[in-house]
């Protein structure tokens, strides 16, 4: 039954080998280098810059930024449309995984990555195509939605739905599913087993997707703008504007340090939380779906012809020549765009795209990775334990701090050799890895918590050197976990615009980068390009993460 | 314990010089040396075709390095903040609205391409904002653009002036890019300041507003989604767009431009280069700024950047002389007003135009 | 058609996990039970007998035959409204509830005295008196089952689904477990079907006894019936019996069609006894020993022997047959 799980053994710990030592140096010290060095350095640089203008702290500007009603509506209206995104995405998302992963269809894997598509789209082009469909005069134009806080909703749920569909879904895969029946036979109907059995076991995993989701609508950018019209602002389009336009960096130091403090409480809360007790390690066969499903098959058909439609909406419209319907588009994308748009054809942009994620990915996955394995050990020690919970808050904030902070530190930060890296083309794929690492983090950890400790000790008891046990027990299990954890890291590294557009270099351009380029000129062919680009994008993300989904089974084997 | 801290240490210190790829050199001191190359600083719409930048190479030996930073916005605030390790030698991309902010933080040399004649001293900035430092190079006029083919299906005349624009016959047909969040949205709040002044632009977005026009966050989605001209779907016929938007409106082979700017709503705005200051090759980055300056690349301006070229010399594609015209009397704003105001104004803005 | 459970011919097959052909568990599978019978189902692991307590319960879906119970089908009757309940081999109780909580989960929707009773009654019944408000994961292996069992009878199920619910508990906890089980379900009347591998917890707990191979039922009966005449020779040495003969004549047994089976015990040490062999090996016991030898005619076997005597290697040795510990199988059909 597991109760002897947490029970504890009176015998002394033994003194750590020495190897072990070199393992927790290095598996703890590069990630906190990586962050460290490319994320907390620039970061505070910028914020140096405001709040240190001349070596002196000074903090008046707390005073000034926050007391006006401006900020402070800001703020408000930030958390606000953050929480509620959250809570929705969370009600969709779980339905969605509970069809995506715990039962069996053809397509299923297609259709999991296809909820990937949002975050692979640049921002710009999502707004066009939402915006098509919700304008007045545009078919969904009776709605009335269009520059609403609904709007923004449907946009931030858009994004974010395949978030928490993943995150969940891949613990609920990973759960027993033998406690169902129990309940099942006891007499429970479906429902009542979801309440009393499997969300109190699902709850790290729904708490940890909902923490991520809020974050990134804390600090979404594009989309409030685009979407929101310009009535609904949030902190992060403040700083954006207080540093381009105005240069106020004094200004923009407070709001980042607002940013950064409620990033820090969101993830304390989630920690809290997030139960270390209670991981599961098993699996069950996914079932063919039945007429008890019928509940959650509704909410997964409704989500995925909500996110269909703007999809869809974009095909067309890539369809659309001046010539009618046809490939004309797509055949442009062979050039430079009209009247030389670019300065590479766009299949060029998408080869230094898929190089540059690739690289990220990587990237993201040895740091992710060895932060996981460091981040799942559970010394005696406090002091320790205190240590490792730190790291994890540490490897999380990229993903609350504002990317035009991070852009513009690395310009002041990384100015002096030996990392004077502001132009070297290896920026781009580390920007990218920053936002993957934690997402990587948040699927493996959880694999690696549940870990029965015996496991390792009989290896350790069988004569395996603890490398050894690593790779046998630790690694094993961790094999599908980190590949789930690939595809997102690769989408996302794909997608990333905010830091790449301000680092890429002109002959080297992501597709992101040359789609947004497309899509700010005037001329039906580029914009035509620009939308076919968007979807070649979202199509070969959806290639690559099926492809990922199908090694999942064929080699890495059972548990 | 000790070896593993070693080892430990090694590794550690291998990683971070690994990191370290490339370095900027250490200014050195002396005559000037000719470089091998020079890195141009400039926003992510610069364009040339290939080739062009390369006869630069062929006739002085340098190299030219291109990076690119965000935005035009963006690419003063980098200067500004890099100014103690800048990131190259010569920038591109300065426009009348950030200039002030560029001089007054001492980012660019004293140098004014001498290749600049009388003919294009109107887009010489003044004295003392920027008329020391900044050569002109191209020229793209905001304007609001007009979809001639919607206004003859309805038969209704065409608007020509900020002034008809809040007329109730036009009631619900405009849609501009916000100030704060799109640079054509900003020139077109310009504009506006340029012709009511500092004290009376207000009262004509409140009037603009009551007349139904429609913000949006940024161009591609005014001119992309709610204009209904020919490459997009929307039912607003008057846009805030650019002089040289028309010309790629037109279908191939065709010789009537469904689209047009309307003149008497222009915004002046011109792009400049300039030396950065604590360059070490300023001679030869003035070289780059002539060359900027040139016939070659200015006639290689249009088809590739979009915008008109500068110098008067320049020839104009085919096409662009039949449907893009310039403004002979646009409107403008000085540079270090715009700078001094800009917060104020867009504050103000944000209040009348998004409540 | 029976007043219990009645199953004809049931398929179940399944999917496996990496991928590929449909695997067959249970291949043709019928028998009846009544009510308040308790019927064991034996087999080796992979013999299916799993699979159609799953298909019993409704957890898999059958590919052919019908279940059903008091003469209507249960194919369109969902799991939880079934009225079935199943324990499984490790429990599954719910961690993050208490004894009592655990045990009162199918008693929902009845008031909170009605509950507690009824509780109460339960944990008394499995001896688990005062252990309501105990966390499940502080409980031992075998205070687990019993409150598995607890949770199970508190639905009052028409029929009690057990799957190999002593496996995972050691030997004298066993015993003891298989005696009050077979107390409580006679006391309480409940209809059983239980699942093992152990032929003699199957002796001790059930009425009859089904023994299932490779997705077959090979035989069903009365237990000491299944024990005393097993249908074949597989089926005799999953019951323990340590050797089938073709020919029993060496052994002094008229001859007859079929085999014979003995039990280890069949052959005993005997001073006078008929049959001769030769020691081959010899291992202490509580009883005496347990002897390999070499019958001639025969070949090697198993004996015993009762009391201090030890033998060495190669030393002749007389036996006697136990008749009592053999088994006549049949000529198979």
């Amino acid at each position: 039954m597991g109760g002897d799980r947490h029970s504890v053994t009176s015998v002394r710990q033994a003194r750590p080998a020495p190897g072990t030592i070199l393992a927790i140096v290095l598996g703890a010290g590069v990630p906190l280098v990586f962050v460290g060095v490319f994320f907390l350095w620039p970061v505070a640089s910028m914020i140096g810059r405001g709040i240190l203008p001349d070596g002196v702290l000074d903090l008046s500007g707390f005073a000034d930024v926050l007391a006006r009603p401006r900020t402070l509506r800001l703020i408000g209206l930030t958390l606000g449309q953050a929480a509620l995104a959250a809570v929705i995405t969370t009600l969709l998302g779980v339905p969605v995984a509970h069809v995506l992963y715990r039962l069996r269809f053809r397509g299923r894997r297609v259709l999991r990555a296809l909820i990937l598509i949002p975050f692979v789209l640049p921002t710009v082009v999502v707004g066009v195509a939402f915006r098509s469909l919700l304008r007045e005069g545009g078919p969904l134009g009776f709605l009335h939605l269009d520059g609403t806080f609904a709007a923004i909703m449907l946009a931030l749920v858009f994004f974010n739905v395949a978030v928490v569909a993943r995150t969940v879904g891949s613990a609920w895969e990973g759960l027993d599913g033998r406690q169902e029946e129990a309940a099942r036979v006891l007499g429970a109907t479906p429902g009542r087993v979801f309440l009393t059995v499997t969300l109190p076991r699902l709850a790290p995993a729904i708490v940890s997707a909902a923490s991520v989701v809020f974050l990134f609508c804390s600090t979404a950018f594009g989309v409030v703008l685009v979407l929101g019209g310009t009535r609904f602002g949030t902190i992060e389009t403040e700083i954006y504007l207080l540093t381009t336009q105005f240069l106020d960096l004094r200004g923009a130091s407070v709001l980042s340090i607002t940013q950064l403090a409620v990033v820090v409480l969101v993830l304390l809360v989630a920690g809290r939380l997030r139960s270390r007790s209670g991981a599961e390690k098993g699996r069950s066969t996914p079932v063919r779906p039945t007429r008890a499903h019928i509940g959650t098959i509704l909410v997964t058909i409704l989500v995925a012809a909500f996110l269909a439609l703007p999809i869809v909406n974009l095909l067309l419209r890539s369809l659309t020549t001046k010539n009618g319907f046809g490939l004309g588009n797509y055949l442009a994308l062979g050039t430079t765009g009209s009247h030389n748009a670019l300065v590479v054809p766009v299949w060029a942009a998408l080869g230094n795209s898929l190089t540059i994620a690739l690289a990220a990915t990587a990237l993201s996955l040895v740091i992710g990775m060895s932060a996981s394995l460091v981040l799942s050990r559970r010394p005696r020690s406090r002091g320790l334990r205190r240590a490792i919970t730190g790291l994890d808050g540490v490897l999380m904030l990229p993903l609350g701090v504002s990317a035009v902070t991070v852009g513009f530190g690395f310009l002041i930060a990384l100015n002096q050799p030996p990392f004077d890296l502001r132009s070297s083309p290896v920026l781009v794929p580390i920007a990218q890895a920053l936002v993957a690492v934690p997402l990587v983090v948040r699927t493996v950890l959880p694999a690696l918590n549940a870990i029965d400790p015996r496991q390792r000790e009989s290896a350790a008891v069988l004569g395996s050197t603890p490398w050894r046990v690593l790779r046998d027990v630790d690694l094993r299990v961790v094999a599908r976990p980190v590949l789930a954890a690939s595809g997102f890291a690769f989408a996302v590294a794909l997608g990333e615009f905010g830091a790449t557009s301000f680092l890429s270099r002109p002959d080297r351009p992501t597709l992101p980068v040359v789609i947004y380029r497309l899509i700010g000129l005037p001329g039906g062919d580029n914009f035509g390009m620009a939308i076919a680009a968007s979807v070649v994008l979202a199509a070969i993300t959806v290639l690559v993460i099926a492809l990922v989904e199908r090694l999942r089974v064929g080699t890495v084997g059972t548990l | 314990m000790q070896k593993s801290l070693k080892i430990a240490g090694l590794a550690l210190a291998a990683t971070i010089t690994l990191a370290g790829c490339a370095s900027s050199p250490a200014a050195p001191s002396g005559p000037e040396k000719t470089p091998d190359k020079l890195v141009l600083v400039t926003h992510d719409s610069f364009s040339l075709s290939d080739g062009t930048l390369e006869k630069f190479t062929k006739a002085t030996g340098i190299e030219v390095e291109v990076q690119a930073s965000g935005d035009a916005g963006e690419l003063v605030n980098t200067l500004v903040l890099t100014k103690d390790s800048p990131l190259g030698d010569v920038v591109f991309g300065i426009d009348n609205t950030f200039a002030s902010r560029a001089v007054e933080n001492g980012v660019l040399e004293d140098y004014v391409s001498p290749e600049v004649t009388d003919a294009e001293s109107q887009y010489l900035l003044p004295a003392g904002s920027g008329g020391e430092q900044l050569t002109p190079i191209d020229n793209g006029d905001v304007c609001v653009n007009v979809d001639h083919e919607w206004f003859a299906d309805k038969g209704l005349a065409e608007p020509t002036t900020l002034d008809d624009l809040i007329k109730p016959e036009y009631k619900d047909l405009f849609v501009a890019p916000a100030a704060n969040s799109s640079s054509p949205g900003l020139a077109f709040l310009l504009a506006t300041i340029a012709k009511y002044g500092a004290d009376g632009w207000q009262d004509y977005w409140s009037k603009l507003v009551a007349n139904g026009v429609k913000i949006d966050a940024n161009w591609s989605d005014s001119y992309y989604v709610d204009f209904s001209g020919p490459s997009s779907e929307g039912d607003r016929p008057l846009v805030v767009s650019y002089a040289s938007s028309p010309p790629f409106e037109v279908p191939k082979g065709e010789t009537v431009a469904p689209t047009g700017a309307l003149l008497d709503t222009c915004f002046r705005q011109t792009e400049y280069a300039g030396v950065i200051s604590g360059t070490e090759y300023p001679k030869a980055a003035g070289k780059l700024v002539d060359f900027l300056f040139s016939v070659d690349v200015q006639n290689d301006i249009p088809e590739n950047m979009y915008v008109f070229p500068v110098n008067a010399k320049a020839t104009l594609p085919e096409g662009w002389s039949n449907y893009a015209k310039i403004a002979e009397n646009p409107f403008v704003v000085a540079p270090d007003e715009i700078d001094k105001n800009r917060e104020s104004w867009l504050t103000e803005w944000a209040a009348i135009a998004t409540p | 058609m029976s007043n219990g459970l009645t199953v004809e011919n049931a398929r179940v097959s399944y999917l496996p996990e990496e991928g590929g052909a449909p695997q067959l568990a249970v291949d043709g599978v019928s028998f009846g039970i009544e009510q308040g019978e308790v019927l064991a189902l034996l087999g080796a692991s992979g013999s299916g007998k799993s699979t159609m307590l799953r298909a019993i319960a409704g957890l898999e879906a059958l590919d052919a035959g019908t279940i059903s119970w008091d003469g209507s089908d249960l194919a369109r009757v969902p799991v939880h409204k079934r009225g079935f309940a199943l324990m499984f081999q490790d429990g599954q109780l719910f961690p993050h509830r208490s004894v009592s909580e655990n045990v009162a989960y199918s008693l929902a929707r009845s008031s909170k005295t009605v509950v507690a009773n009824r509780v109460a009654e339960l944990l008394h019944l499995v001896d688990l008196d005062g252990y309501g408000d105990r966390r499940v994961t502080a409980l031992s292996g075998g205070e687990q089952q019993r409150v598995a069992l607890a949770r199970a009878l508190a639905a009052e199920p028409r029929l009690l689904l057990l799957d190999e619910p002593l496996s995972s508990l050691d030997r004298e906890l066993r015993e003891r477990l298989a005696g009050d089980l077979r107390q409580i379900l006679a006391s309480t009347g409940t209809t059983t079907i239980f699942v093992t591998h152990d032929q003699s917890e199957a002796l001790a707990i059930a009425d009859r006894v089904g023994v299932m191979a490779a997705g077959h039922l090979v035989q069903l009966g009365d237990a000491s019936d299944v024990w005393r005449h097993p249908a074949d020779a597989a089926t005799a040495s999953f019951l323990g019996y340590s050797s089938v003969l073709s020919t029993a004549a060496p052994l002094g047994v008229a001859p007859f069609a079929g085999e014979l089976a003995l039990r280890p015990e069949a052959l005993v040490v005997a001073e006078d006894g008929p049959i001769h062999a030769a020691v081959l090996s010899d291992s202490p016991t509580i009883s005496g020993a347990r002897l390999r030898v070499l019958v001639e005619g025969v070949g090697t076997l198993e004996a015993v022997s009762l009391g201090e005597q030890r033998f060495t290697a190669g030393h002749p040795v007389r036996l006697r047959l136990d008749e009592t510990a053999t088994a006549r199988i049949p000529v198979a059909s």
